[in-house]
C-alpha cells in the first residue's frame, strides 16, 4: 500500500511517500514525477519519512527522472529518509545523484543557496 | 420380474374362467334340477364363486394397467374402446341370436339363456374393470400424496362392498341406495382430477373427446343390460347386480362425462396451452444447448434466436461490449448496422440507459426524439441488458411492426432466457480464463527451464571449494550468477541481479550474461568490467530499469582477489588467520543508472590478497531484504553474523547453514524476492 499526497508551497512541490514503494505501488508514484516533469516544476521536495519499503523499481522511478529534472532545471531532493532507506539508496549509488536530506528545512535552506 | 407378472396375470384369467365356469354349473345344475325336488347348494359357495369371479378380473386389469410405463392417454383410452366393443359385440350378437331362437327348438331354453346372460356379465364387468384402472391412472397422473391417500381409500372401500355380496341386498332395498349415493358423490370428487387434459394438444383433445364419447355409449348398453334384463328368469347368481359393480359402473360413468365436458370446454384455450408448451421445451432446448456450449458466440446465437422467435419479432440486435465499451460481437437480424446504432443513438439521447436497465417502448414515435426514428417500420421496441457476474457486458433490442407489441408475459420469459444465459457466459469466460492461465503456466515453466540453462553448473575446482543456491520468488526471476575460469589461474565470477520482476527482468537477465561473456574473455579489471558493462547495458535496458552487479577476478598465482561493485550488495569475507568477518566496503553506482556520464568516477576496485582457509559469500539483496510476518528484515548485520559462526565449515553447508536461517526467520511468509547466494572457499 502506497499513499502519495502532494502540496504546493510557494515554488515548491511537496510530495509526501508514505508505505511500500513495491513494483506495483511505483507505477502512482511515476505519475506524480511525471507530472511534475511536464509542469517544469522549480523545485520537487520529497519527503520520504514514512517510506517504509523500497523495491528496485521503485529506485528506478527515482532513478529515471533524475536527468529529466537536471535539463528542466528542476531542483530535486528527499528528505527524511530511515536509515533503512537510505541505505538501499547509497548503494546503489544514487545518494551521489539525487541530494538527500535529513529534514525539510535542510532541504529549503540547500534550495535557496542554490 | 417380468416373468413373475406374467405368471400372475395369468393366475388371475385361470382363476376368473374357473369361477365363471362354477357361476355357470351351479346355475344349469339347479335348473336342471327337479322343480319339486331342489338341489341345495349354499348361497355362501354363489357369493364365493361371484366374488372370486370379480376379484380376479379386477386384479388383472389393476395389474395390466398399473404396469405401464409410458402413458399415453390417448392410446389407454383407445385399448378401453376396443375391448368394451368387443363385449359390446358379444352382448349384440347374443340379443340378436335370441330373438331368432325359437323356444320350442330346444330342450330347455332357460339353461341356454343362462349361459348367455353369464357371457355378458362377464363382458359387463371385464369392462368395468378396466375402465376402472384405465381411469385410475388418469386420475392419479401427477398426483399428490394426499390425492394418492384419497385414492387409496376409495379403492379399498370399492373392493370392501364385495362382502356385501353375501348379505344378498336387492337392489331395490334402501340400503342400496343409501350405500350407492355417497359413493356417487366421492366419486364426482375424485373424477375432477383431470391434470391429464393440459397435456394434450388440439388433436389429440379431438380424439378423446371421440373415444369418451364412444365409451360412455358403450356404458350405457352395459347399464341398459343390467337393468332390463328380463328379471323373469330367477338368476340364483349375479354377477352384475351388486353393489360393487354398480358403484364401478357410476365412476367410470361419471369420470367419463366430466372428462369429456372439461376436454370440449378445453379446446377453444388449447393454442394458449400449447405455445405454453412449445415455450418451456424451447427454454428447456435453449438452456441445454447453452450450458453444453463453451463458444461465447454460439451462446448468444442460441439466445439470440430463442429470444427473437419467443416474441415473434420483426427485428432485432444483440451486442455484446467490452470494458472499454466497444461493440465486441454484435448479431443484427432483418436490420443493418446503421439502424441498430441510430436507435441506440435516440435512446441515449432520451437518457435511457439500455445496458443497466430493461426498456420498453410500446409505441416507438412516442419515445424522446422518436420523430427521428418515424422513417423505420418499427412500431414497439424492447430492449434488456446483458450481465455476466454482475457485470454489463451488453444489450439484447427486439423490434416490432405492431404497437405495444410485447405482453408482459413474454417479456418475463426473454428474461429468464438471458438470466439462464448470462450464468453460461461467465461459466464460458471463467473456463476460457481458467485455460489461458493454464497456457500461460506451461509458457512460463518453459521459460522457467530455459532461465535455468543460462546458469552455468559449478564445477570443483582444486584453488576453491565453491557453492551456490539460487531460487527465483516466481518461475523466472532477475538473479544471475556466472563463473569462468581461464586455464586454472584466474576465475571470474559475478553475481548480479536485474531490477523489476519475473518476464521482464528475466529478459535483462539473459542480455547481462551476454555481456559478462562477452567481457570476460579480456580478462579486464572488474572496475573497467563494470565500465563496459554499464555502456553496454545503458543501450538496452528501458528508462528506469537498472542492473546491480558485483565482479571478482581471482588470480590464484599471485593469490590476489580483486573486487567491483556496481550498486550491488557488499561482499563479505572471513578471514581464517584472525576469525574475523567484514564487508568489503567499497564505491559503486547500478549498471544503467547514469548512462551518459562518466560511470569511472562512480565505480572503485579493491584489491584483497587471499590467504588458505578464507572465504566469501556473495549474495542478493532478497537474502538481505527477506522478511518475517512482522515485516521485519534479515539484515546485512544477521547476515553476516550466520557466515561468521559457520565460516569454517565447507562452502556448501555454510550455503545450507544460512538457507536455514533465513527460513527459520521467514517462518511461512513466502519469498517476495529472488534469492541468490555464492560462497567462495580458498583452498
Amino acid at each position: 500500500m502506497l499513499e502519495i499526497t502532494t502540496l504546493r508551497n510557494d515554488n515548491i512541490l511537496l510530495i509526501d511517500i508514505c508505505g511500500d514503494l513495491d513494483a506495483s505501488s511505483s507505477i502512482k508514484l511515476d505519475k506524480v514525477l511525471d507530472e511534475a516533469k511536464n509542469n517544469k516544476e522549480k523545485s520537487v521536495l520529497i519527503n520520504c519519512a514514512k517510506l517504509n519499503y523500497i523495491s528496485s523499481a521503485g529506485l528506478g522511478v527515482f532513478m529515471s527522472y533524475i536527468e529529466d529534472y537536471k535539463q528542466n532545471g528542476t531542483y530535486f531532493c528527499l528528505y527524511g529518509l530511515s536509515e533503512k532507506v537510505k541505505n538501499v539508496f547509497a548503494l546503489l549509488g544514487l545518494e551521489k545523484l539525487i541530494k538527500i536530506f535529513n529534514t525539510e528545512d535542510d532541504a529549503r535552506n540547500a534550495n535557496n543557496v542554490n | 420380474m417380468h416373468n413373475n407378472k406374467k405368471n400372475i396375470s395369468r393366475g388371475y384369467i385361470a382363476l376368473a374362467i374357473l369361477a365363471w365356469i362354477s357361476i355357470s354349473g351351479i346355475e344349469i345344475i339347479q335348473l336342471m334340477s327337479d322343480t319339486s325336488l331342489p338341489i341345495y347348494i349354499p348361497n355362501v359357495l354363489k357369493s364365493v364363486c361371484v366374488n372370486i369371479f370379480l376379484v380376479s378380473v379386477m386384479l388383472f386389469f389393476k395389474l395390466e394397467i398399473g404396469t405401464i410405463q409410458h402413458l399415453n392417454f390417448r392410446e389407454l383410452l383407445w385399448k378401453t374402446f376396443l375391448t368394451s366393443a368387443v363385449g359390446i359385440l358379444v352382448i349384440t350378437l347374443i340379443k340378436l341370436a335370441f330373438s331368432y331362437i325359437d323356444d320350442a327348438l330346444i330342450e330347455n331354453p332357460h339353461i341356454v339363456k343362462s349361459v348367455f346372460y353369464n357371457i355378458n356379465a362377464a363382458s359387463a364387468t371385464i369392462f368395468l374393470a378396466n375402465s376402472f384402472y384405465v381411469f385410475k391412472r388418469l386420475v392419479l397422473y401427477q398426483k399428490t400424496r394426499r390425492l394418492q391417500k384419497i385414492w387409496s381409500f376409495f379403492e379399498t372401500c370399492i373392493y370392501g362392498l364385495i362382502l356385501l355380496n353375501f348379505l344378498e341386498i336387492s337392489h331395490f332395498n334402501s340400503i342400496f341406495i343409501w350405500i350407492a349415493a355417497p359413493f356417487a358423490f366421492w366419486s364426482i370428487i375424485i373424477s375432477f382430477n383431470l391434470r391429464w387434459i393440459p397435456y394434450l394438444n388440439f388433436n389429440q383433445k379431438w380424439q378423446c373427446i371421440l373415444l369418451l364419447f364412444l365409451i360412455m355409449a358403450i356404458s350405457i348398453i352395459f347399464f341398459d343390460f343390467y337393468w332390463d334384463y328380463e328379471h323373469n328368469i330367477a338368476h340364483t347368481i349375479d354377477i352384475t347386480q351388486n353393489l360393487f359393480s354398480l358403484n364401478i359402473f357410476i365412476f367410470t360413468f361419471l369420470y367419463c362425462l366430466i372428462s369429456f365436458l372439461v376436454l370440449l370446454f378445453n379446446l377453444p384455450t388449447s393454442s394458449v396451452f400449447e405455445q405454453k408448451f412449445e415455450e418451456v421445451l424451447g427454454f428447456q432446448k435453449m438452456s441445454q444447448t447453452i450450458q453444453l456450449e463453451k463458444d461465447e458466440t454460439k451462446i448468444y446465437n442460441v439466445l439470440f434466436k430463442s429470444c427473437f422467435n419467443t416474441v415473434a419479432a420483426n427485428a432485432g440486435w444483440l451486442e455484446i461490449i467490452d470494458e472499454k465499451w466497444n461493440i465486441s460481437n454484435l448479431i443484427t437480424e432483418s436490420v443493418t448496422r446503421d439502424v441498430v446504432f441510430k436507435i441506440k443513438t435516440t435512446l441515449r439521447k432520451g437518457g435511457i440507459k439500455i445496458y443497466s436497465e430493461s426498456y420498453l417502448a410500446k409505441n416507438l414515435a412516442k419515445v424522446a426524439h422518436g420523430e427521428e426514428l418515424k422513417y423505420f417500420p418499427f412500431n414497439s421496441l424492447l430492449t434488456i441488458p446483458l450481465y455476466s457476474n454482475g457485470e454489463r457486458i451488453g444489450s439484447i433490442g427486439l423490434l416490432k411492426n405492431v404497437k405495444d407489441g410485447f405482453d408482459k408475459e413474454i417479456i418475463d420469459i426473454i428474461k429468464t432466457y438471458i438470466a439462464q444465459a448470462s450464468v453460461s457466459i461467465h461459466n464460458s469466460r471463467l473456463m476460457n480464463k481458467a485455460l489461458d492461465n493454464e497456457r500461460n503456466r506451461v509458457k512460463l515453466s518453459v521459460a522457467r527451464t530455459m532461465q535455468q540453462r543460462l546458469l552455468p553448473k559449478i564445477v570443483d575446482n582444486k584453488n576453491i571449494d565453491i557453492a551456490v543456491y539460487y531460487e527465483p520468488a516466481e518461475e523466472v526471476g532477475g538473479d544471475y550468477y556466472d563463473y569462468v575460469e581461464s586455464h586454472n589461474k584466474t576465475v571470474s565470477i559475478a553475481v548480479g541481479d536485474v531490477s523489476g520482476k519475473s518476464t521482464s527482468a528475466a529478459f535483462n537477465m539473459a542480455q547481462l550474461k551476454g555481456v559478462f561473456h562477452t567481457l570476460a574473455d579480456f580478462e579486464l579489471a572488474p572496475d573497467n568490467f563494470l565500465c563496459y558493462a554499464n555502456r553496454a547495458l545503458s543501450k538496452c535496458l528501458e528508462k528506469g530499469s537498472f542492473v546491480t552487479l558485483i565482479v571478482l577476478h581471482i588470480d590464484f598465482h599471485r593469490k590476489m582477489l580483486q573486487i567491483a561493485r556496481a550498486g550491488h550488495c557488499p561482499a563479505i569475507l572471513h578471514r581464517a588467520e584472525t576469525d574475523t568477518t567484514d564487508f568489503i566496503e567499497q564505491e559503486g553506482m547500478g549498471l544503467g543508472v547514469i548512462r551518459t556520464a562518466h560511470y569511472e568516477n562512480f565505480v572503485e576496485k579493491v584489491s584483497i590478497p587471499f590467504k588458505s582457509g578464507d572465504s566469501l559469500l556473495l549474495y542478493t539483496d532478497g537474502i538481505t531484504e527477506a522478511r518475517d510476518n512482522k515485516l521485519e528484515e534479515f539484515g546485512y548485520e544477521n547476515l553476516k553474523e550466520v557466515f561468521h559462526k559457520n565460516a569454517k565449515c565447507n562452502s556448501e553447508e555454510i550455503i545450507t547453514k544460512i538457507r536455514n536461517e533465513v527460513s527459520k526467520f521467514t517462518g511461512n511468509r513466502a519469498a517476495e524476492d529472488d534469492y541468490t547466494m555464492m560462497v567462495i572457499k580458498f583452498n
